[in-house]
């Protein structure tokens, strides 16, 4: 028994399995999506998920949806083309589930150690959005055409700035590895040396996960649900699931570059990682927590509005944000 | 090397694996029929060339292989052939025709690196090596890149003005 513990504890197990992979990232699925749909209920005056657990406000609404998508039929359209209609969403989901593998949860604690650990996440991330595209081209459907071509377009708008804003992050540090990067905050964070990269980084957050107010590509009341209109079942649940993975994904980097990971938990708190891993979970939580509010508060962009918030003042903010690092570390640096 | 040795060493397997897929996608990119599909084996191929590139001691080049070819050219190829709406089919001859092209690229690259057989790479490239080279030895070259890429830059502003006024 105390054998297969110190496997699971193991890191190169413990964190794709555990936290921050599979375990966490699903639990935090059927969270979110309630959070989300509680809070917009609360601040539109409605009561939101309630039935299912009564006492806790419906808290394990999720669950029910989950068995609910579980033994639902996939329905299957004559048209589609059937290989990137089944198969799509299982890779799409995979690969925005994958980038965990590359997080620390803990000082010292990671899967996969290497001195590009950024540079692989954010590699990981630019997967995804090709098999949203293909997945709406085989769905033979016109708003899942009209939901992949949104899809591609926001692509060309929010990966260079996410890009260069989280580049400008490893500028500021010196360092490529985010474990080092969060070393580097041990007495400031990283959103007080560069504000303007953090804020770049957190609308693009909302961009490219298809949160409010840009939430254009799934835009329910124009195109029904974007490029996953034909899905049901279980099909749909992946494809729903795969932009919170990504959410989930982005908002532990956040928390982990830019509100300093594990700090301010003292050095003698941090072996095990146990309480580190505790505190980057939580501080990406509040993250996930604004990005779900924006529903309740915010209206949807246009896509040319979104393109022209991208294009004319997120990447020239990026390229500042790299300037501002360059200009810390002229004053002396982290 | 024995059946059970090369079972017993993750790179060659990794290695034969990534060949595989790389092979077997660069052969689908030409013949599938549709583009879409044809767009999804060359971002496989893609990332069977990063794998590659990431086995021979080149890490940084594997990953901006893939941000470069998978991400952004793929991305970019399906979002041009999904807004047609009905993707074109590629005809038969011209299929034929990319595979002759395909057999005479291979008999090339096998001339040029017929001498580095056997060869393997033993070491590993650093990203702030790389970084330092770029900067220090090769600041000339990187200057005149970043120069072409601007040009590139301002042609496509160009471009996307005069759409706007006519």
């Amino acid at each position: 028994m105390m054998d297969l513990l110190d496997l699971i504890l193991q890191p190169w197990i413990f964190i794709p399995l555990i936290f921050p992979g599979l375990t966490t990232a699903f639990l935090v699925l059927l969270g979110i999506i309630w959070a989300e749909r509680k809070i917009a209920a609360k601040v539109q005056m409605r009561y939101g998920p309630l039935y299912v657990l009564k006492p806790l406000g419906g808290a394990i609404q999720m669950i029910a949806d989950l068995l609910r998508y579980l033994f639902a039929e996939p329905i299957i359209p004559k048209d589609v083309d059937k290989l990137t209609f089944i198969f799509a969403p299982l890779i799409l989901f995979g690969l925005s589930y994958l980038p965990t593998i590359v997080l620390p949860a803990g000082p010292g604690f990671t899967a996969i150690s290497s001195e590009m650990s950024l540079l692989i996440l954010l590699g990981l991330l630019t997967l995804s959005p090709v098999f949203t595209m293909i997945l709406a081209w085989g769905s033979n459907n016109k708003f899942s055409l009209i939901g992949g071509l949104r899809e591609g377009y926001l692509v060309t708008t929010y990966e260079i700035p996410l890009f260069l804003s989280a580049l400008s992050m490893a500028v500021l540090y010196g360092t490529l590895d985010i474990t080092a990067m969060v070393e580097a905050q041990k007495n400031v964070w990283g959103i007080f040396l560069n504000p303007l990269a953090a804020i770049v980084f957190l609308v693009l957050i909302l961009i490219s996960t298809s949160k409010f107010p840009f939430e254009i590509a799934e835009a329910e009341s124009e195109i029904v649900m974007g490029p996953f209109t034909e899905y049901s079942g279980i099909f749909y649940g992946l494809v729903m699931g795969a932009s919170y993975l990504k959410l989930y994904v982005l908002s532990l980097l956040y928390a982990l570059i830019f509100l300093g990971g594990w700090y301010p938990l003292p050095s003698f708190l941090q072996n095990p990682p146990f309480l580190a891993g505790i505190m980057v979970f939580v501080k990406g939580l509040v993250i996930m927590f604004i990005a779900i509010f924006m529903r309740a508060i915010y209206p949807r962009y246009r896509i040319d509005q979104a393109i022209q918030i991208g294009w004319h003042k997120l990447v020239p903010l990026a390229i500042l944000s790299i300037f501002l690092s360059l200009l810390v570390v002229y004053l002396g640096g982290v | 090397m024995s059946v059970s040795e090369l079972l017993g060493n993750p790179v060659a397997l990794s290695f034969i694996a990534a060949t595989f897929l790389t092979l077997v996608s660069a052969v689908a990119v030409i013949w599938h029929k549709s583009i879409v599909y044809a767009a999804f084996f060359l971002s496989m191929l893609g990332v069977g060339n990063a794998i590659l590139m990431t086995l021979l001691g080149y890490p940084v080049i594997a990953l901006f292989h893939l941000v470069v070819y998978v991400g952004a050219a793929v991305t970019f190829i399906l979002f041009s052939v999904v807004m047609l709406r009905e993707a074109p089919m590629v005809e038969l001859k011209e299929r034929y025709l990319a595979l002759i092209a395909l057999a005479l690229l291979s008999i090339l690259l096998l001339y040029v690196f017929s001498g580095y057989v056997g060869m393997t790479s033993s070491y590993y490239v650093s990203y702030k090596e790389i970084t330092a080279l770029l900067v220090e030895k090769y600041w000339f070259a990187l200057i005149i890149a970043a120069i072409a890429l601007v040009t590139t830059l301002i042609e496509a502003i160009t471009l996307a003005r005069k759409e706007v006024v006519s």
